[in-house]
């Protein structure tokens, strides 16, 4: 079986409101699943599903072949859980905490090692859990979630509150844990972090799956329109551009620079080119962009939630 | 089973670290108990139609206090505290059963009560010459126990009313200080106008007041014992029943 975690048609509402409404997913083993949406989307009632905490009104749930509703004490040794925010036993030491939870697991990981993979050294393991650092101590949930050495890892915001450096020492963790072959769900607000880790994302609006994909195909990306911005010197208007150009201008901009939106970006950059050269001018502050992951996921979460922006649990 | 010793025994080191658990399971009881045996000595009064010395009185007067406090009053606050802490959950997520963490949570209490119990015990005989006599001893202890398991059961119950440590402790307090001018512990029951005293009865700490004063009396009647234990064990139950069945792991949500 090579399929981690299959969900289908999960519904599941609180009072009136609809958090989850429909969503299927499926997880292959040894991927990097990220999970994405706003606040309020479903995203945290849809993990908390999975991770066996919470009930559903409809659907099918299968997590490394078991219902989580269902599983007990042999699923949850193959399954590790990084929550959001958690202060830890703040009155043991790292270690204590690591010996602690270790010995809940038929077979745990070396405490040792496994505070190494995360960055966390001799020094730091001797330290009341109380503490640490933010970073450090999110190091030690991913620790502790590790501990048992489970097959599939529910990591939910790892690197909220983390300054730029943290994030990619995170990452870098997190690569660590793709090598041991790791199944890994995550979600998070930073499309940066998707983009660089994830081998595949959905995005959750309104409790339903409006878009799944590769970081690099989702919202059409690949296939989206790419930007072209740049400046016409003084007393230049952008009317005497040719035809085809000015048909693909957008509206003006604060910044006053002219943008066109190109499905074929080199051939009408190359238009522009001639068209400069023919009139003996130069284009200023010239940039071409594809839309960027986060682009796409605004726009994605934008259409989803429509004129009115909807409010869910 | 071993995980619940292995979980005990942490739980154990960490309480013992926290200030706020020592001020309340050793610090506050043996002042309590050098001011009242202290202060109040020489003259009588009359508990179960014997009639005792206030030392004799207050002495085991403390040791409920103490259990009661420790028991139920740090068994809601860690509970509460580690649900709103997400502690609850990250435990829940592992392999052990919830059974095996509700048992270590209540054992690791209930032994710190134990360790305080003995301690009051000590001082009482020999700071203040209080002994309990030899047929007392099996009282005491079904009293320490039957409150034990009270307490532990209405605290997994009264748990699951408060979402954070600070609406916790106000809500504790309401219902045990009360309880304690009820229940015979620092007013004997006797001084009580009779109508105050049967709604006393109702409730699981006079019945652990009146087993450990027993305790210190000696000769035990049997049927008032029963009584005792009886009434513990349906509170026991009682909040088992009503924690099952709202009981949550999960911290309470944000935002």
């Amino acid at each position: 079986m090579d399929t981690a975690i299959r969900v289908h048609g999960l519904r599941r509402s609180f009072g009136d409101v609809e958090a989850v409404a429909g969503v299927d997913l499926e997880v292959g083993h040894g991927e990097i699943f990220a999970f994405l949406g706003p606040n309020g989307a479903g995203k945290t009632t849809t993990i908390e599903i999975l991770e066996g905490f919470g009930e559903r009104d409809a659907g099918e749930v299968e997590v490394l072949g078991a219902d989580p509703a269902h599983a007990g004490g042999a699923w949850r040794q193959r399954v590790g859980i990084v929550m959001q925010e958690s202060p830890g036993e703040q009155e043991l030491t790292v270690r204590e905490c690591m010996e602690l939870y270790a010995g809940l697991y038929r077979a745990p990981r070396p405490v040792d090692a496994t505070l190494e993979l995360v960055g966390l050294g001799a020094e730091t393991a001797a330290k009341m859990t109380g503490t640490l650092s933010g970073g450090q101590r999110r190091r030690l949930d991913v620790a502790l979630a590790l501990i048992g050495d489970p097959e599939l890892i529910f990591l939910d915001e790892p690197t909220t509150g983390f300054d730029p450096a943290a994030r990619r020492d995170a990452w870098k963790m997190l690569d660590g844990l793709r090598d041991l072959g790791k199944t890994i769900f995550l979600t998070t607000h930073y499309m940066e972090e998707a983009e660089r880790l994830a081998d595949r994302i959905a995005v959750i609006a309104g409790g339903r799956i409006i878009d799944e994909g590769t970081p690099a195909t989702i919202g059409n990306r690949d296939i989206a329109a790419s930007e072209i911005l740049f400046t016409l010197p003084a007393g230049i208007d952008p009317w005497e551009l040719p035809e085809d150009l000015r048909a693909l201008m957008q509206p003006e901009r604060r910044d006053g620079r002219i943008e066109l939106h190109s499905a074929a970006p080199l051939a009408d950059l190359g238009r522009l080119g001639s068209w400069a050269e023919g009139r003996g001018i130069e284009v200023g502050e010239l940039e071409v962009r594809r839309p960027t992951l986060e682009d796409v996921y605004l726009r994605l979460t934008a259409e989803a939630a429509g004129p009115a922006p909807e409010e869910a649990r | 089973m071993d995980m619940v010793l292995h979980v005990t025994r942490y739980q154990l080191r960490a309480f013992l670290r926290n200030r706020r658990a020592r001020m309340f399971t050793i610090v506050i009881p043996v002042l309590l108990l050098a001011l009242l045996a202290g202060v109040f000595h020489g003259g009588e009064t009359t508990v179960n139609g014997v009639t005792i010395d206030y030392r004799q009185f207050f002495v085991p007067s403390v040791i409920v206090f103490a259990l009661t406090l420790t028991t139920l009053a740090m068994l809601v606050a860690s509970v509460v505290q580690q649900r709103e802490l997400g502690i609850l959950k990250r435990r829940r997520a592992t392999p052990m059963p919830a059974w095996a963490l509700v048992v270590s949570q209540s054992l690791t209490v209930v032994l710190m009560a134990i360790g305080t119990v003995t301690v009051l015990l000590v001082i009482g005989a020999l700071a203040f010459g209080v002994h309990i006599p030899a047929n007392g001893w099996p009282t005491l202890v079904l009293g320490v126990l039957g409150g034990a398991f009270a307490f532990c059961g209405l605290g997994y119950a009264l748990s699951t009313f408060a979402d954070s440590a600070d609406t916790a402790q106000p809500m504790i307090q309401l219902i045990t200080f009360p309880l304690f001018f009820i229940s015979g512990i620092w007013i004997p029951l006797s001084q009580l106008p009779e109508w105050l005293a049967t709604i006393a009865k109702i409730f699981p700490v006079e019945h652990v007041a009146d087993l450990v004063h027993r305790a210190y009396v000696g000769a035990v009647p049997i049927g008032p014992v029963l009584l005792d234990l009886a009434v513990l064990l349906a509170w026991a139950v009682a909040g088992a029943t009503v924690a099952a069945r709202r009981f949550v792991w999960l911290p309470p949500r944000r935002g």
